[in-house]
């Protein structure tokens, strides 16, 4: 593997983890990303190849699905997001091509999003303040694509009401951070 | 003495004594005070002066109709004009100024317009000041902008955050009055998502203001009962100091909540203001009402106040506006006014009763039959004269005048949506009618319903309905017994037989007189009258006057008042802060920050960055000793034609196109070919508009029979992206292509210059032959560098030079560019900004932004030969019209001073030697001009008729607007290597 | 305004790109002997109604699919939204 130092999307060599109260907000790096498009016409050969190959069912509409080495959310009409829960290096692009062939399209996307993980009992109120999208309403393992402060997310809910992984734009990750960290903050219980 | 007009009882916190001061001086009031409670407890009468005539003015309502009490809060940046002092609520160190005067409240030189009252009469904007219209804009218009108008504003930045946000309900319930209470009560209780808006600190609405009794217990016992049990609902959320404050399309509401306007300043972080976009899936406008005065001579006067805000000053706050107050009204609402003050012990010399059948009322004088025909007290009211039923004048001294002329439905909300309110004879007044925007109901107050009993009664029904409405079931609460008062009155609104004045709209200045004089002038309909006379505009939106004026209106016609009609209720119900509407957009944060990989990088070396769209850019990289932005461009520009350079060229847009169709699908999005680019190929491409104009530019590299990778430019990435889906899901639907952009996934640099291949070669991973005949110019391909990292490799030059593209997963970029100025240390490498880019490409004769500027056709860029004619594409068939294609095309050329001395600028304009400077002979225009350093003088790029034909004649560049013209001759415009011979080596 | 979307269910309409009329699906044939004028109708000529009006929406900051929303430009009213590419296809839209 290269001796190149990688960055995080906020641009250190270590994620940030930060606590406002009961919030935690944490910069997630150890994840890859690939999306999987369906080629005209073979979604459902696609969907069993891949039950086969990666263990897991592609989901429907705003859903995700959670296999015991990747997990997949439906980002669009036969698109899917697949993400390797462990770390099982830069293969997983590969990994998922070779094992679909045409059946699918894939990108490795694993270096165009950040990913923050915010949880906490209060984390409800901060999405009030974040997005449009109902958040108090997600049932766990859920995922719907909005937008935060103008900038484009997937919000995916980890646990309802408690904890949430927001996926944006990597070149963004800084103003998303503040945007998060601004609402954390604004949501404190007062002094 | 402080607080003479403090009565006992009343919904305050006396152990809380607040510090406040009003023009400097100091006063006390109590938690739970608003300003305007506050004033009156301490004897302020004079609050402000009136906006035309600078009359004096005070408090007049309880709440946010409120049109005279506006002062200026707090000081420094937080300055905040224009505030009503009756829904300001008091706190330990409020300041607060009156407005509208110079020097001071009391001696008001501008009060001379008050003497000048028949000139300033409807209309008299328009009427005056018309002529020399020059004098407009020099004398007239800065003279009135300084006489007229309210506060100030601070001149500063605002300190203060501001949020937005976004909440979900089944059920909002707006106003929490009885109706609004009983509402969320039967609504929590179904375990319905409720939420519970209200203006106001308090619960309760005129539950809280009344005397009154629910059940056995004061009212302010089931209020408290009710917030109780709503507050331990964890599906009830109440949302207290929150106007909703428009009703907008599908249901859509949206509120101000002031978070922090009861304090000093905010909390550290915590905002001043939300702006909440509500998204209920029913809506129960529970808004009350709103109580009307009766328009007399002098009716303006401090201390002449509305009956229901007198009572509610005197049950809720405490206090009386004076110790002897005169009651005008008529109705029996009149009656209870007087009955709860007389309870405080403070004196009714009078009640003046319209009707001529005024009921009795002990121990007070009530004149049935009798008129209020003038007050005087110049800065607050001393008297008041009344006409009796026999025609006896009679004066009675008073400190205050509760009028009531009956109450208004405030229906604002149900006619957000262009509906138009019906008229209810009962109450004479407007009602909301029965096709309220969907999912909106009403009721209590807001609807009519103005007891108690059918208030409560009224919410609960109307929640109810709600609940089922989308498919919930509820049940009906154990309501208390409540009052039932008939609400009849008899129609009145205003005295007939002034000779003075007497105000409809109290904010704006507007008499009965000028209504009656804009009737008179020709001004029929309601909406012209309200923009001759003003009659209902600015902060108030004539909340107290609206329904007075049309009164007055429908005498002069002759027509009822539903016949006359009302003015349009629109959004917002009270005024919104520019900062809340703003949230945290302000400042850096006005839109999202793009970085690439390598920024961090980029400010080590002292980069000056750019914003190209979202994204900073680095401009340039200046160097220690170089003082001016040039000298580091011209430096970094011949660096790179003389050994090598580094650009970060991250931001273009990256879209991935994969399918067994993908090249048939880009044949049909790019105006040239792209089905017979072979695998490990890049290819220049431009993409048209459906009518033939170029839109953008840039390349796609195919990795695959079905892969491709298309670049766009940075501005247009979103856009293309988006048309490219138009395409595929909108146009050719069958096709088998898939697409997602990769911009943000890979850092992408440029290596520019003879020297390029040099430092590549020191990076890439040795398997991976890049010799030129290996990988010759336009070639891409996936290798791996430093030791293994997979890469994308292309051979593509904007500068001219021979250079790559190297793109690496953005987590590498910061690395790779250290690692490629390490390697290329032994060549000089520099890296270099947009700014040398764009003086490379200038030179080179690329177009880009500057030329495809969206009237600009492939023909027109000189690209003319690379569109294809035997397929079809979008911009195909529009582009081959006849005004694209025929004579005096312009074209794209280069163009230099012909003394090379001289300077050119992008944007002139270009003549024949011999015609004048006219649009008529006008022959083109400049895009691009730059110094160039590797020709050490200016040169452009730009657009002449028939350009390609004209190379080596001589024009004249001229500047109209700035002045100066150069004489410029006409080149190629490919001003370095025009062969093309660099690139390829 | 709320897009319900035909995926996704009801969306704020910031988060769709509107484009225009409907009828920008009906590209017309490049081969067609008049397509010159075709394309020029195509392109310019659109009805303005005063009610029903059926029109693109792009869900650019949702799941990318195009929508053909029909609304009442008097009310505003949505009364049916489709997806794009089946409206495409039914109008004889292919390859």
């Amino acid at each position: 593997m290269t001796d190149l130092q990688m960055m995080t999307p906020l641009g250190n060599t270590t994620p940030a983890v930060e606590h406002f109260g009961t919030t935690c907000i944490a910069e997630h790096c150890v994840t890859e990303l690939v999306s999987l498009a369906a080629r005209r016409g073979q979604t459902e050969l696609l969907q069993s190849c891949v039950e086969k190959e990666l263990g897991v069912r592609l989901p429907r509409v705003g859903g995700t699905a959670t296999g015991t080495e990747v997990s997949a959310w439906w980002i669009g009409p036969d698109q899917w997001m697949i993400e390797a829960r462990w770390d099982i290096k830069s293969a997983l692009a590969g990994r998922v091509a070779q094992g679909i062939g045409k059946l699918g399209s894939v990108v490795d996307q694993s270096d165009g999003w950040v990913r923050y993980d915010i949880s906490g009992p209060e984390v409800k109120s901060a999405f009030e303040k974040l997005t449009a999208i109902d958040v108090q309403m997600m049932q766990s393992g859920t995922v719907v694509r909005s937008t935060i402060h103008h900038i484009g997310c997937f919000i995916r809910c980890e646990t309802a009401r408690d904890y949430y992984s927001i996926y944006g734009p990597r070149s963004s990750a800084g103003s998303l951070h503040e945007a998060l960290i601004g609402t954390a903050v604004a949501i404190l219980p007062a002094e | 003495m402080t607080q003479v007009n403090r009565l006992s009882g009343g919904r305050l916190d006396r152990s809380k004594s607040l510090s406040f001061s009003f023009n400097g001086k100091a006063y006390k009031g109590y938690q739970g005070d608003t300003l305007a409670s506050a004033l009156l407890a301490n004897d302020v009468r004079l609050v402000g002066r009136s906006f035309k005539s600078h009359r004096p003015r005070g408090i007049f309502s309880a709440g946010s109709e409120e049109p005279n009490a506006l002062v200026e809060l707090g000081s420094g940046a937080r300055q905040d004009p224009n505030t009503r002092a009756t829904t300001t609520e008091l706190f330990d160190g409020l300041t607060a100024r009156s407005q509208n005067h110079w020097p001071s409240l009391k001696y008001d030189l501008l009060a001379v317009n008050d003497r000048l009252s028949g000139f300033l009469t409807a209309g008299f904007y328009y009427k005056t000041f018309t002529w020399p219209a020059t004098f407009w804009e020099k004398l007239y218009e800065p003279i009135i902008r300084r006489a007229a108008g309210l506060g100030s504003l601070s001149m500063q930045n605002d300190p203060d955050l501001y949020d937005k946000g976004f909440l979900h309900c089944d059920l909002l319930v707006i106003g929490a009055g009885p109706a609004g209470l009983a509402a969320a009560l039967t609504a929590g209780r179904s375990g319905a998502r409720v939420l519970l808006a209200e203006e106001e600190f308090l619960l309760g609405g005129r539950l809280i203001a009344e005397d009154m009794a629910l059940g056995d217990d004061p009212a302010a016992h089931w209020v408290a009962r009710v917030q109780a049990e709503l507050s331990s609902m964890d599906n009830v959320r109440i949302l207290l100091r929150t106007t909703v404050n428009g009703a907008y399309d599908h249901g859509v509401y949206s509120a101000l909540e002031r978070v922090s306007d009861h304090m000093a300043s905010p909390e550290q972080g915590k905002p001043r203001q939300v702006l909440w976009r509500i998204y209920p899936k029913q809506a129960l406008v529970c808004t009350g009402a709103i109580e009307r005065p009766i328009a007399f001579e002098n009716n303006d006067r401090p201390g002449v106040m509305l009956g229901g805000a007198v009572r509610a000053y005197a049950n809720r706050w405490a206090v009386t506006p004076a110790q002897s107050v005169v009651v005008f009204t008529n109705s029996n609402d009149g009656h209870r006014t007087a009955k709860d003050l007389l309870g405080k012990g403070i004196s009714i010399p009078a009640i003046i009763d319209i009707r001529q059948d005024a009921p009795r009322l002990s121990g007070v004088e009530v004149l049935a039959g009798a008129q209020v025909i003038d007050s005087s007290g110049r800065s607050g009211l001393k008297s008041i004269k009344a006409r009796l039923a026999n025609g006896e004048i009679r004066s009675f001294a008073c400190g205050a005048l509760a009028v009531s002329g009956g109450w208004n439905p405030n229906l604002s909300l149900t006619c957000h949506q262009r509906s138009r309110p019906e008229w209810c004879e009962d109450i004479a007044s407007f009602v909301p009618r029965r096709d309220l925007p969907p999912g909106q109901l009403v009721a209590g107050a807001a609807r009519g319903d103005f007891s108690t009993s059918r208030a409560l009664q009224g919410g609960m029904n109307e929640a109810l309905k709600a609940l089922q409405n989308i498919g919930l079931t509820g049940q009906g609460i154990e309501l208390p017994k409540a009052e039932d008062a008939d609400p009849s009155l008899t129609p009145f609104w205003h005295v007939n037989g002034a000779k003075g004045r007497a105000w409809v709209d109290l904010q704006n200045d507007v008499t009965v007189k000028d209504v009656t004089l804009a009737h008179q002038e020709g001004f029929r309909s309601v909406e012209h009258l309200k923009r001759y006379t003003t009659l209902g505009m600015a902060t108030d939106q004539g909340k107290t006057s609206n329904i007075g004026g049309l009164a007055v209106m429908a005498e002069l016609t002759g027509k009822a008042i539903p016949e006359t009609g009302t003015t349009m209720f629109r959004p917002p119900y009270t005024p919104v802060a520019l900062g809340a509407l703003a949230g945290r957009s302000v400042g850096k944060d006005f839109h999202p920050t793009r970085k690439t990989p390598s920024h961090k990088w980029a400010e080590e070396q002292g980069a000056v960055f750019v914003e190209t769209g979202n994204w900073l850019r680095a401009q340039w990289f200046p160097q220690p000793g170089e003082t001016h932005w040039r000298q580091t461009v011209d430096r970094e520009a011949r660096a790179v034609r003389k050994s090598v350079g580094v650009c970060d060229v991250t931001t273009l847009g990256k879209i991935d196109v994969q399918g067994s169709d993908a090249a048939t699908f880009l044949n049909k999005i790019y105006a040239n070919g792209f089905a017979k680019l072979q695998v490990g190929k890049v290819r220049y491409g431009i993409m048209l508009r459906e009518d033939g104009i170029a839109y953008d530019d840039g390349t796609a590299a195919r990795f695959a029979e079905d892969h491709f990778v298309v670049t766009t430019t940075t501005a247009n990435a979103v856009l293309v992206y988006r048309n490219m889906e138009f395409a595929r899901q909108c146009l050719w639907p069958d096709l088998d292509v898939q697409m997602i952009s990769t911009t943000e996934a890979w850092a992408q640099y440029a290596i520019a210059g003879p020297n390029s291949r040099q430092v590549l070669q020191k990076v890439v991973d040795p398997e991976h032959d890049i010799s030129n005949e290996a990988f010759p110019f336009m070639a891409c391909r996936e290798v791996t560098i430093c030791g293994g990292l997979r890469a994308r490799l292309f051979r593509i030059s904007f500068s001219g030079e021979l250079a790559y593209e190297l793109a690496v997963p953005a987590r590498f970029g910061d690395a790779l560019i250290r690692s490629l100025m390490a390697a290329g240390a032994e060549y000089d490498v520099v890296p270099y900004g947009t700014e040398a880019l764009g003086v490379l490409r200038v030179e080179k004769g690329h177009a880009a932004g500057a030329e495809l500027n969206g009237t600009t056709t492939s023909l027109n860029l000189g690209l003319g030969r690379m569109v294809s004619k035997k397929k079809d594409f979008i911009g195909a068939t529009l582009s081959r019209r006849d005004g694209l294609n025929g004579e005096d095309q312009l074209t794209l050329v280069g163009f230099q001073p012909v003394s090379k001395g001289d300077f050119i600028v992008s944007g002139m304009h270009l003549m024949n030697n011999e015609a004048p400077t006219d649009a008529a002979n006008d022959q083109g225009y400049l895009t691009s001009a730059i110094h160039s350093p590797n020709l050490g003088h200016s040169i452009g790029l730009g657009f002449l008729k028939n350009g390609h034909d004209r190379l080596g004649e001589t024009l004249r560049a001229v500047n109209p607007l700035e002045g100066g013209e150069v004489a410029v001759e006409v080149l190629s415009p490919h001003f370095i290597d025009p062969e093309g011979e660099r690139l390829r080596d | 305004m709320i897009i319900p979307h035909p995926l996704l269910g009801p969306r704020d309409a910031q988060e769709f790109t509107y484009l225009g009329d409907a009828s920008l699906i009906n590209r017309p044939d490049w081969q067609s002997e008049n397509a010159m004028q075709e394309f020029h109708d195509y392109l310019y000529l659109r009805d303005n109604p005063a009610g029903l009006h059926r029109e693109l929406w792009f869900h650019e900051q949702g799941d990318r699919s195009w929508l053909v929303v029909t609304r009442n430009t008097m009310t505003h009213e949505i009364t049916q939204v489709e997806l794009a590419s089946d409206v495409a296809r039914s109008h004889g839209r292919s390859r």
